[in-house]
């Protein structure tokens, strides 16, 4: 089973970009690469070569299910895990996300010290629905 | 009815008076009728008698002259001369002449008496021995013969001369009337005669001739004649000789050798002639009158006499008396007819006018016309006051009604101006959907003139499918009374004059008026309501969203600081921080709860329903929020009566809220250090799970609003304590939508108790029948050599109540498996023409019977293992001999179970033949594809069968896939929908669906995915997604 090391994330909300980089290089012990928007994801998937994307929903330039459907059309991208981290988090507004391909949704505000674990343990239950 | 009543007058009136005076002079006129017919007809008979004895008495005188004459000859001189001569030897003694001479004289005294009396044939004298002395005669030429001497004969054989020398002298001798012989031969043409003689007598009274005349009764009988109107008059002779009649043959009948007789011929006549001398009257029938006049000629012999007859047909007397009587009735009619009409004329404008006038006025009044008046100058007596008075009530009522309809009008008016001028628009439709009245705001709301739709179905004003519905909905409502809408409230969609449609409320209620049943229908546009209720909505959501944004950044750095992640905190700044993290924590509690109350209030607030275990969920609950108690020195022990599984149907996450809720509060609100308890119980059919606190109790004011929205026992403690006040309220909510109550309850001092409820979860009978049923059919084929084993298991499988069939070695079992439809399969290892796991895979290499339940039946020495880890073969289950019943029978019905779930039945709606062709190559190997291209075809197949989940296309030849969407909630049809269309799909309608895949963004394998999640998580628990 592949271990989670790179995640690529995009917020645009500094002050959130920076609690969660805390949370998830500090406490996690992640490789984050930090995008303000979607289009800047999009143009740092190549070099950074994700495992897992974390996007904020509502960014200026493109949104994050707009930029995951962007990167999924890449061949190799195709089938790249993606958590959604929004505070739009009503069940409709989960389920929208979910369809568009999301492997889960992360509710806003989250808990800095528990993120990584969580994002891990989706990771994790992730990987072994593919090993089975 | 009013109509009626003034025909039925007129005419029963009109009828009464004819009837009354034609039966009066129908009476009067009748016995007049009578009285003077039956005068006249006896008149008329007096008359004809009077008549006939008239004619009678002529032919009595004629006779008396006859006999007159006779007597004058008899005393002619040559008469006695003749005697005396004869006695003197031929010379009379008194002048000496003889005999001779006095014969001369004689011949020449009757020769004279012939030639001046026509009537007379004959006149004789003849001596008493009968010797003719003289005798002349007038022939058939009129010549008048004197006889000579050799021409007289000796007559003393003939009757008249024996009879009239008998007689004294002065009588006279009748003879019966015969007819005149010449030489011994009827005369032709017939004569009849009578003869009348008289004796001579000599000076001493001795006879010594007679005379005697012969007379033509042609004469005599002139008068007795019949005419051409019927009238018959004949005379015959006592012994009923006709001796005069019409018809000559007939008279005389017996001396010409004919039988024809009066007494023959009429008798009833004849009987009565034999009493009465006369006679005259009506015979029965009232056809003629018969009358006859007996004559005695003979004046001395009263055996003998003539009867002279007559018979009058009834007509010829009295057809002038019935002329004379039609007439009369004739005028009589006339003057019924014109008393009638002269007393209808009377009855009618005196009576029947006024009368009618009144009547026809009185049903004007009865129709509102109050504007008639009557001429009372016109008619006279009471009816004079009754026009005046019906005049005045005319006139009153008049008056009232103008100030009552002035006041109406005016009523009117403020009504239809408030109609006119509400916001709402106001239809009214009659029984059958017409549409009565449409106000002005209507005719705004939904863009058409008044005109435009009074008289039309008001489903004009409805989209599909209300449309369509809505005379099925009205018809059904009529029949059954069944309310949908009728006093209910609801959101509908209406359709504008420009086809453009809007969300409405529709309020309609049932009028009935004068038996006319309307409806009335209150109908607001709430397009702009919508928009605001939308914009609210998402202005809370963005607003929340909006919170949440910095609260992030806050609550995070928070909890990295308090985490340790920037180092070691001074203990000063640690506390604030935590002060700081438990209010930002509150904040989300906050928004989050506000949203639920949001979702609430809008009837949005979602549940996935799962059967499950209620304790896990308890404990989960308990668990996560133990560290929350610890923070305030409270502990959580949990006490459950029952180890078993307690299944109820909930969702979890919304369960669990309600526990941490009510765990947070009962922590919030213990004393340190003190014991919250959680127990489960089981009361009837419900789960009771009480959370109780030791704390000082609910402050009583406060109890009756503790459900409420931000309530809280008092506003001090809301800071000091935290929360929203908004918990109890969503907890009440959550309960109730899992059919469960919620209270509480205080003992001073002794702390508070919250105790909800939830249902147990219990199969619905009708799964279970339907179980049964398909039991029933089912068809289990024993594989088995040992026939004792056979016929035990067959005996098991019957019992449980299927069907079974044998096959004894490994050939019948083929054949069987091969013609018969098999539920599932028993399969004996050894079986005799091969071994049972050679036949196992055989099975399952075949497509058909890849998938049959195959329940192994062995003996316990068999190596299950090497059979299991063959590849490719999916057993139900491994049975051990000796068999177990319940063991077999419940692996039946796995095998059957699972033979049911094999494959799901998905629906799918599409007319792309494309799309068709990747879909069904996409999903046939795993799910039953039923395809269809039309909406119709789809709502059919919905109907008839079953289904796991619908594909739905929305843009299909016969409409929107969405109007599908709508019979499923309509129907509640559970079945899960997902949308695989070219179109973007509105929010709305994606809440109603539970997937929505767009067709250029959706590849193989997530279509795939979605299908199996979708079917899974209907057919198993759902699997957490996030």
């Amino acid at each position: 089973m592949q271990k989670l090391i790179r995640i690529l994330y995009a917020e645009d909300q500094v002050d959130i970009q920076q609690v969660a980089t805390l949370a998830l290089e500090t406490v996690g012990g992640l490789t984050l690469k930090t995008c303000n928007t979607g289009l800047e994801a999009v143009d740092a998937i190549h070099p950074f070569e994700p495992q897992l994307l974390l996007f904020d929903v509502m960014m200026p330039d493109m949104d994050g299910p707009t930029a995951l459907a962007k990167i999924r059309e890449i061949d190799q991208y195709k089938n790249i895990p993606a958590i959604f981290m929004t505070a739009k988090v009503q069940s409709n507004e989960i389920q929208n996300y979910l369809d568009m391909g999301a492997l889960a949704v992360i509710a806003k505000p989250f808990d800095p010290m528990t993120l990584a674990s969580q994002i891990k343990e989706i990771w994790q239950r992730n990987q072994q629905s593919y090993d089975t | 009815m009013l109509g009626k009543y003034k025909l039925g007058l007129r005419f029963k009136v009109a009828f009464a008076l004819s009837a009354l005076l034609f039966l009066s002079l129908f009476t009067t006129g009748y016995t007049s009728y009578q009285q003077s017919k039956q005068i006249a007809e006896n008149k008329a008979i007096e008359l004809q008698q009077s008549q006939l004895k008239l004619l009678k008495i002529k032919i009595k005188s004629a006779l008396n002259e006859h006999q007159n004459i006779l007597m004058s000859l008899r005393d002619t001189p040559p008469i006695q001369a003749i005697i005396d001569a004869i006695k003197n030897n031929g010379i009379d003694s008194e002048s000496n002449e003889s005999l001779n001479v006095w014969q001369q004289r004689l011949n020449t005294i009757f020769y004279s008496f012939l030639n001046n009396h026509s009537q007379y044939l004959q006149v004789r004298y003849i001596k008493s021995n009968g010797e003719e002395l003289v005798r002349v005669e007038r022939k058939a030429n009129n010549h008048i013969n004197i006889a000579s001497q050799s021409e007289l004969q000796n007559k003393s054989a003939e009757k008249y001369v024996m009879e009239t020398t008998k007689m004294r002298p002065g009588q006279v001798y009748y003879s019966d009337v015969n007819l005149n012989k010449e030489y011994g031969k009827i005369q032709t043409p017939h004569v009849p005669v009578l003869r009348i003689a008289t004796p001579v007598h000599n000076a001493l009274g001795e006879v010594k001739a007679l005379v005697i005349i012969n007379l033509s009764t042609d004469v005599l009988f002139s008068n007795v004649v019949s005419t051409d109107h019927g009238i018959r008059s004949y005379i015959v002779d006592q012994s009923g000789n006709y001796i005069k009649h019409k018809d000559k043959s007939k008279s005389f009948a017996k001396e010409q050798g004919l039988d024809y007789n009066f007494y023959d011929i009429e008798p009833q006549w004849a009987e009565r002639t034999k009493n009465n001398e006369e006679l005259m009257q009506l015979n029965e029938n009232s056809t003629e009158i018969f009358g006859f006049q007996k004559i005695f000629f003979a004046p001395h012999d009263h055996k003998r006499y003539w009867l002279l007859a007559i018979h009058i047909p009834e007509e010829i007397v009295f057809s002038e008396i019935k002329q004379a009587l039609d007439r009369m009735i004739v005028i009589h009619i006339l003057i019924a007819i014109l008393s009638v009409m002269l007393i209808f004329w009377f009855v009618s404008k005196r009576i029947l006018y006024p009368i009618l006038t009144l009547a026809s006025s009185a049903k004007k009044l009865h129709h509102g016309d109050l504007s008639i008046r009557l001429d009372p100058k016109s008619v006279k007596d009471e009816f004079r006051l009754l026009y005046y008075l019906m005049n005045n009530f005319a006139e009153s009522q008049q008056n009232s009604t103008l100030k009552l309809e002035q006041k109406i009008a005016a009523q009117n008016k403020r009504l239809s101006a408030v109609i006119d001028n509400v916001v709402d628009a106001i239809i009214t439709i009659d029984a059958y959907g017409k549409i009565e009245s449409f106000n002005r705001a209507a005719t705004t709301i939904f863009g058409y003139s008044e005109d435009e739709v009074i008289g039309k179905n008001v489903k004009m004003l409805m989209p599909d499918p209300y449309q369509k519905e809505h005379d099925g909905y009205l018809a059904h409502h009529n029949k059954t009374g069944e309310k949908k809408i009728i006093g209910i409230g609801r959101e509908v969609t209406g359709k504008r004059k420009n086809n453009s449609t809007f969300p409405m409320e529709l309020a309609v209620s049932e009028v009935s008026l004068d038996d006319t049943k309307y409806f009335v229908g209150i109908v607001r546009d709430i397009t702009e309501r919508k928009r605001i209720e939308l914009m609210q909505k998402e202005f809370i959501s963005t607003v929340s969203h909006e919170l949440r944004t910095p609260l992030t950044s806050i609550s995070g750095s928070l909890g990295l600081m308090l985490g340790g992640v920037t180092g070691e905190l001074p203990e000063k700044a640690k506390e604030l921080l935590v002060i700081a993290n438990n209010n930002s924590e509150s904040l989300i509690h906050l928004i989050n709860d506000i949203l639920d109350i949001e979702k609430m209030s809008a009837g949005k607030m979602s549940f996935d329903l799962n059967v499950t275990d209620i304790t896990p969920v308890i404990l989960n609950a308990i668990e996560a929020n133990k560290g929350y108690g610890e923070k305030l020195n409270v502990s959580f022990t949990f006490s459950s009566t029952h180890t078993a599984p307690l299944m109820v149907n909930i969702d979890e996450k919304r369960i669990e809220q309600v526990m941490s809720n009510l765990l947070s509060n009962a922590a919030k609100y213990s004393p340190t250090h003190e014991v919250v308890t959680i127990t489960l119980e089981v009361l009837a059919d419900e789960v009771h799970i009480s959370v109780h606190d030791q704390g000082k109790g609910i402050p009583k004011p406060f109890r009756a609003h503790i459900f409420d929205k931000f309530s809280q026992a008092d506003s001090s403690d809301t800071r000091q304590k935290g929360g929203t006040g908004l918990g109890l309220h969503i907890t009440k909510a959550i309960v109730k939508e899992h059919n469960g109550r919620i209270d509480f309850s205080c003992d001073k001092g002794n702390g508070t108790t919250f105790r909800f409820t939830l249902p147990l979860y219990t199969e619905t009978p009708l799964v279970t029948d339907n179980n049964e049923k398909t039991n029933q059919k089912a068809l289990i084929l024993i594989i088995e050599d040992n026939i004792d084993i056979a016929r035990l298991l067959s005996m098991m499988i019957k019992n449980a109540g299927y069907n079974c069939h044998h096959a004894y070695d490994y050939q019948q079992a083929k054949d069987l498996i091969a013609t018969n439809q098999y539920d599932a399969v028993t399969l004996d290892l050894i079986i005799p023409g091969g071994d049972g796991l050679t036949l196992l895979k055989e099975l399952r290499s075949k497509e058909e019977t890849r998938k049959l339940p195959v329940i192994v039946v062995a003996s316990p020495n068999e190596d299950s293992d090497k059979v299991k880890a063959s590849d490719s073969i999916e057993l139900v289950d491994w049975l051990e001999k000796p068999i177990q019943p319940e063991q077999l029978v419940k692996s039946i019905r796995t095998s059957l179970a699972t033979k049911k779930q094999q494959k799901h039945h998905i629906l799918h709606v599409e007319d792309d033949s494309d799309i068709i062709t990747i879909v069904s190559s996409l999903l046939s190997n795993n799910y039953h594809i039923k395809q269809v291209s039309t909406l119709t075809e789809a709502k059919q197949l919905i109907a008839q069968e079953q289904f796991d989940l619908i594909l739905l296309d929305i843009g299909l030849p016969d409409g929107s896939g969405l109007d599908l969407l709508h019979q499923l909630n309509d129907n509640d049809k559970n079945i899960p929908v997902v949308i695989f269309s070219a179109h973007d799909i509105p929010v709305n309608i994606a809440r109603q669906v539970i997937a929505t895949l767009t067709k250029s963004q959706t590849d193989n394998n997530k279509l795939i995915e979605k299908i199996h999640a979708v079917i899974h998580r209907k057919h198993e628990k759902p699997e957490k997604l996030n």
